[in-house]
């Protein structure tokens, strides 16, 4: 099959500067069983099917739903691909087209989750950790940004941004991920995973795509093939 | 013949009934108080006696009932857990047996808890993350399966969503972590309360 350039970057892309909160969001779970999925109990997603496999399920990886099609879902790239592909990039880096078994396989034994943008981003957490009498409080936010990659344009991250407050003021100082301690990183991917189980669910029942102005630099230009 | 008073008789079958009780329990604790409601209402309505009767045979019935219930939760935690193990392939090479040994005690102190529903999985980070149910309100616990931790570190989190705009999470050692788990039910006890109040 060949590899769909729709959702490669392009040179006549940009960063999506559109509102996006009704926008869905998808991500690829290790099976593609309901069952397997979905805790029926609950009502909610299993965790484990969350963040698969050993993952930062506090810089989750997920992909806009629209030019991005729930097809597109079953390309897993072998480790050479992963190398060339599975790294970061401008929205306009011209790619060349990745190569079935080569650089890509089609997996059928995937599932998908979905989510709203809104429903993702802003979520809100106080943390406080060790003593009751000397607590110490942080607070975090979830955002979701637009996060190209070599093998898809349409790539977002749903990510925390993590605040203290500063020393006899009412600012909040923002803490870089090089300075969240151990115990803080756990804290944070657990209050990450307890919202999200909640918030993805199994359908997806009607999403918004966007205007071509909201990604490309100029829509009246025709699509590069690469 | 010797006559044996009614309360002698009542109490003698009280302390029974308790040593049985304590017999068939293993790390679970009632406080008598049960013991002492059967005592009351149980007078035998055949022989219009005073006597106070201990339905023992009750009494046994519902806490056998209620061990029963929860010796099924606890071993279907267990059961789900080792499968999930067994069918994932990121974590087939977890050890059952070990985070069995790590979680069985908090397994039954949730248990204890009566929770309306809980279930427990394993994560890909050395973790098993329970999600408790009590009065409608969900709980999530996640236990570190560590050996040691350093000193910013945690053992363990927990938590709650109830309020939409401000989801509130607590860190550090298990006993840090479950005193702040019994305030919240505590908050959740009154909070029903008030509502059937209301209702």
């Amino acid at each position: 099959m060949a590899y769909p350039v729709q959702i490669l970057p392009n040179s006549n892309y940009k960063f999506i500067d559109c509102h996006v909160g009704d926008c869905v969001l998808m991500r690829t779970t290790g099976s593609p069983s309901d069952e397997d999925i979905w805790d029926s109990d609950l009502q909610q997603i299993k965790v484990a099917q969350l963040a698969n496999p050993r993952e930062r399920v506090y810089d989750m990886s997920t992909n806009l739903l629209g030019v991005f099609e729930r097809d597109h879902c079953k390309i897993h790239f072998t480790q050479t691909g992963k190398e060339k592909y599975s790294v970061s990039c401008e929205p306009d880096t011209v790619v060349e087209n990745p190569t079935e078994i080569i650089d890509f396989l089609l997996l059928d034994t995937v599932g998908i989750i979905y989510a709203k943008i809104e429903d993702v981003a802003g979520i809100k957490v106080t943390y406080t950790s060790g003593d009751s009498k000397n607590p110490i409080t942080y607070y975090g936010e979830s955002f979701v940004k637009h996060t190209p990659m070599r093998w898809n344009f349409w790539h977002y991250s749903i990510d925390w941004k993590i605040s203290i407050k500063s020393a006899g003021s009412d600012e909040y100082e923002t803490v870089p991920q090089e300075r969240l301690t151990t115990g803080m990183l756990k804290q944070i991917a657990s209050a990450a995973r307890s919202r999200l189980v909640e918030k993805f669910s199994l359908a997806c029942d009607s999403y918004n795509i966007l205007d071509e102005s909201c990604y490309m630099k100029d829509p009246a230009l025709p699509q590069q093939i690469t | 013949m010797a006559t044996v008073s009614p309360e002698c008789q009542a109490n003698s079958i009280k302390q029974e009934v308790v040593r049985q009780h304590n017999k068939s329990q293993n790390s679970l604790t009632y406080d008598g108080q049960l013991v002492n409601d059967y005592l009351l209402i149980s007078v035998d309505p055949f022989l219009h006696s005073r006597v106070s009767v201990i339905r023992a045979d009750q009494y046994f019935r519902k806490h056998k009932e209620s061990d029963l219930l929860i010796s099924r939760k606890f071993v279907k935690i267990l059961r789900d857990l080792e499968n999930q193990l067994g069918s994932d392939d990121y974590l087939k090479s977890e050890s059952f047996t070990n985070i069995r040994s790590k979680i069985e005690p908090f397994i039954s102190y949730l248990l204890s808890l009566s929770p309306d529903n809980i279930k427990a999985e394993a994560t890909y980070d050395n973790s098993v993350f329970f999600t408790f149910v009590k009065n409608g309100k969900k709980y999530f616990l996640e236990k570190y399966l560590n050996d040691s931790i350093g000193f910013d570190d945690i053992e363990m989190s927990l938590v709650v969503n109830d309020d939409p705009e401000n989801t509130r999470s607590y860190g550090g050692t298990i006993s840090q972590v479950l005193r702040e788990f019994n305030k919240e039910l505590g908050k959740n006890y009154l909070d029903s309360i008030l509502s059937s109040q209301r209702i």
